[in-house]
């Protein structure tokens, strides 16, 4: 992992965060699609950090997060289970050999329909643990329900936007 | 022994992540309960400071749209207040009548002109007769008086300045010895002006506060003021003796006019009715 990589993944993480605690902390398209851009520093992790440092990583851009929702708690379980399953996710949609040669997994290197795919599978268990814990009652559950699709899909798209405009970027400079 | 800690190492990932989650779990239950009153929410030192410094940039943006809801308040208040003293003085006088109530509206306006320099200063504000703002209505700022409209157009009105050689005067009471006097400026330094006509058998101290007497004073341009009574208008500076039966009082102004920008326009709901009473005065007799 070259320091240009490590250069671009605090980029990442920098981006991600203020866009999530500034600019996204309560946008909400239509009243139940939520944005939750952070667990794109999940997603876009280099492959050669170990799982557990990954975690561990997501633990605290979790714990982070939920100091400014005042959610102690809840956002950091959520980028933890996503952190652990991420290995798993992609493995779905590609064969070992193909995983082994992408140091990162990004629009990039395996096409957008896959990294869309593979942000959607993310943020769908990361919004179904989340309002999960977040929904008290049975009552609300297909409020519930309605809220983790629409915010799965407004994250997942944004997400791939958001690594699209890197790839294209990087493109340009390789020419 | 070596078998189980193969196991657990080989593990190790997935009981790294039970461990993880575990810890969130016990940070869900302890903390979300008692939200506040622990140290980890937006109240604390990171994420408190962050919000705070991101909305004191962002607070520019709207801070015009701020500013307007302030004014807004600052009438409300103004309407509150004045209906009160009205409510008081009716209880005082067990005189029940509903049109006495809340007798005048503040109207908020931007003063977009302003002098300080000329013997004769006039103001221009944003607001004109669309606003219901006729001639005569008194200005009142934030920190005082401040004058006194003279002409109205759609959307703009200007007025004369407490700084105007000519106003005639302001009626203003000294609210510790209750005498009335007309305030009038001498064109000289726009901090201060003088209240006329105090005669020497009251006690006048510097520090005095000097407020409308809410008196409809005739003026010598013929028009009436339109202040409700106990408005700030300034403190005394100097007394002096020295003339023959009245004092010569300086009162520094409450108002700085050189910083002026909200204003509001009383409009008194009595003042027509007044109006038209005292004209019955100046009509000729047949």
């Amino acid at each position: 992992m070259g320091p240009a990589q490590i250069l671009r993944y605090i980029g990442h993480i920098s981006i991600l965060l203020f866009l999530q605690l500034f600019l996204f902390r309560d946008t909400a398209l239509l009243g139940f699609a939520y944005l939750f851009v952070h667990i794109g520093i999940i997603l876009l992790i280099p492959n050669e950090i170990d799982l557990i440092w990954s975690m561990i990583i997501a633990f605290c851009i979790g714990f982070l997060v939920d100091m400014f929702y005042d959610t102690i708690g809840v956002h950091a379980a959520a980028c933890v289970l996503i952190a652990f399953f991420r290995p798993r996710i992609v493995g779905i949609f590609s064969v070992q050999g193909e995983l082994n040669s992408m140091s990162e997994y990004n629009v990039e290197s395996g096409g957008v329909l896959w990294f869309f795919q593979f942000a959607l599978i993310s943020s769908f268990l990361f919004c179904s643990l989340l309002f999960i814990l977040e929904s008290t009652s049975l009552m609300i559950f297909f409020y519930a329900l309605l809220k983790i699709i629409a915010s799965s899909l407004f994250t997942a798209l944004f997400l791939t936007m958001y690594s699209y405009l890197w790839a294209s970027r990087s493109k340009t400079k390789r020419r | 022994m070596i078998n189980l800690l193969r196991f657990l190492y080989d593990k190790r990932n997935f009981l790294f992540f039970v461990l993880l989650e575990v810890l969130c779990g016990w940070l869900i239950f302890t903390f979300n309960k008692y939200q506040g009153a622990f140290y980890f929410n937006s109240s604390n030192a990171i994420a408190g400071n962050a919000l705070s410094a991101n909305r004191s940039f962002t607070s520019y943006f709207d801070l015009e749209e701020q500013n307007d809801k302030l004014v807004r308040e600052n009438i409300a208040l103004h309407t509150l207040l004045e209906k009160e003293k009205k409510i008081r003085k009716i209880e005082a006088l067990t005189v029940a009548d509903s049109a006495r109530r809340a007798a005048y509206d503040f109207v908020p306006a931007r003063v977009i002109k302003n002098s300080l320099m000329d013997t004769k200063n006039f103001i221009t504000i944003d607001k004109g007769t669309a606003d219901g703002l006729t001639p005569n209505m008194g200005l009142i700022g934030p920190q005082g008086v401040v004058g006194q409209i003279k002409y109205c157009s759609e959307h703009y009105s200007t007025g004369s300045s407490i700084l105007h050689v000519t106003n005639g005067g302001l009626s203003g009471r000294l609210s510790r010895s209750g005498a009335v006097g007309s305030l009038e400026w001498d064109g000289a330094d726009p901090r201060f002006a003088k209240l006329k006509y105090i005669g020497k058998h009251y006690f006048i101290q510097p520090g005095d506060t000097v407020l409308t007497s809410g008196y409809n004073t005739r003026t010598n341009a013929g028009h009436s003021t339109g202040f409700p009574a106990g408005i700030l208008i300034g403190v005394v500076e100097t007394v002096n003796d020295d003339e023959q039966s009245n004092y010569n009082i300086s009162v520094r102004l409450a108002t700085d006019f050189g910083s002026l920008d909200h204003v509001y326009a009383i409009r008194s709901k009595a003042k027509p009715e007044i109006d038209s009473l005292e004209a019955k005065l100046d009509k000729p007799k047949k």
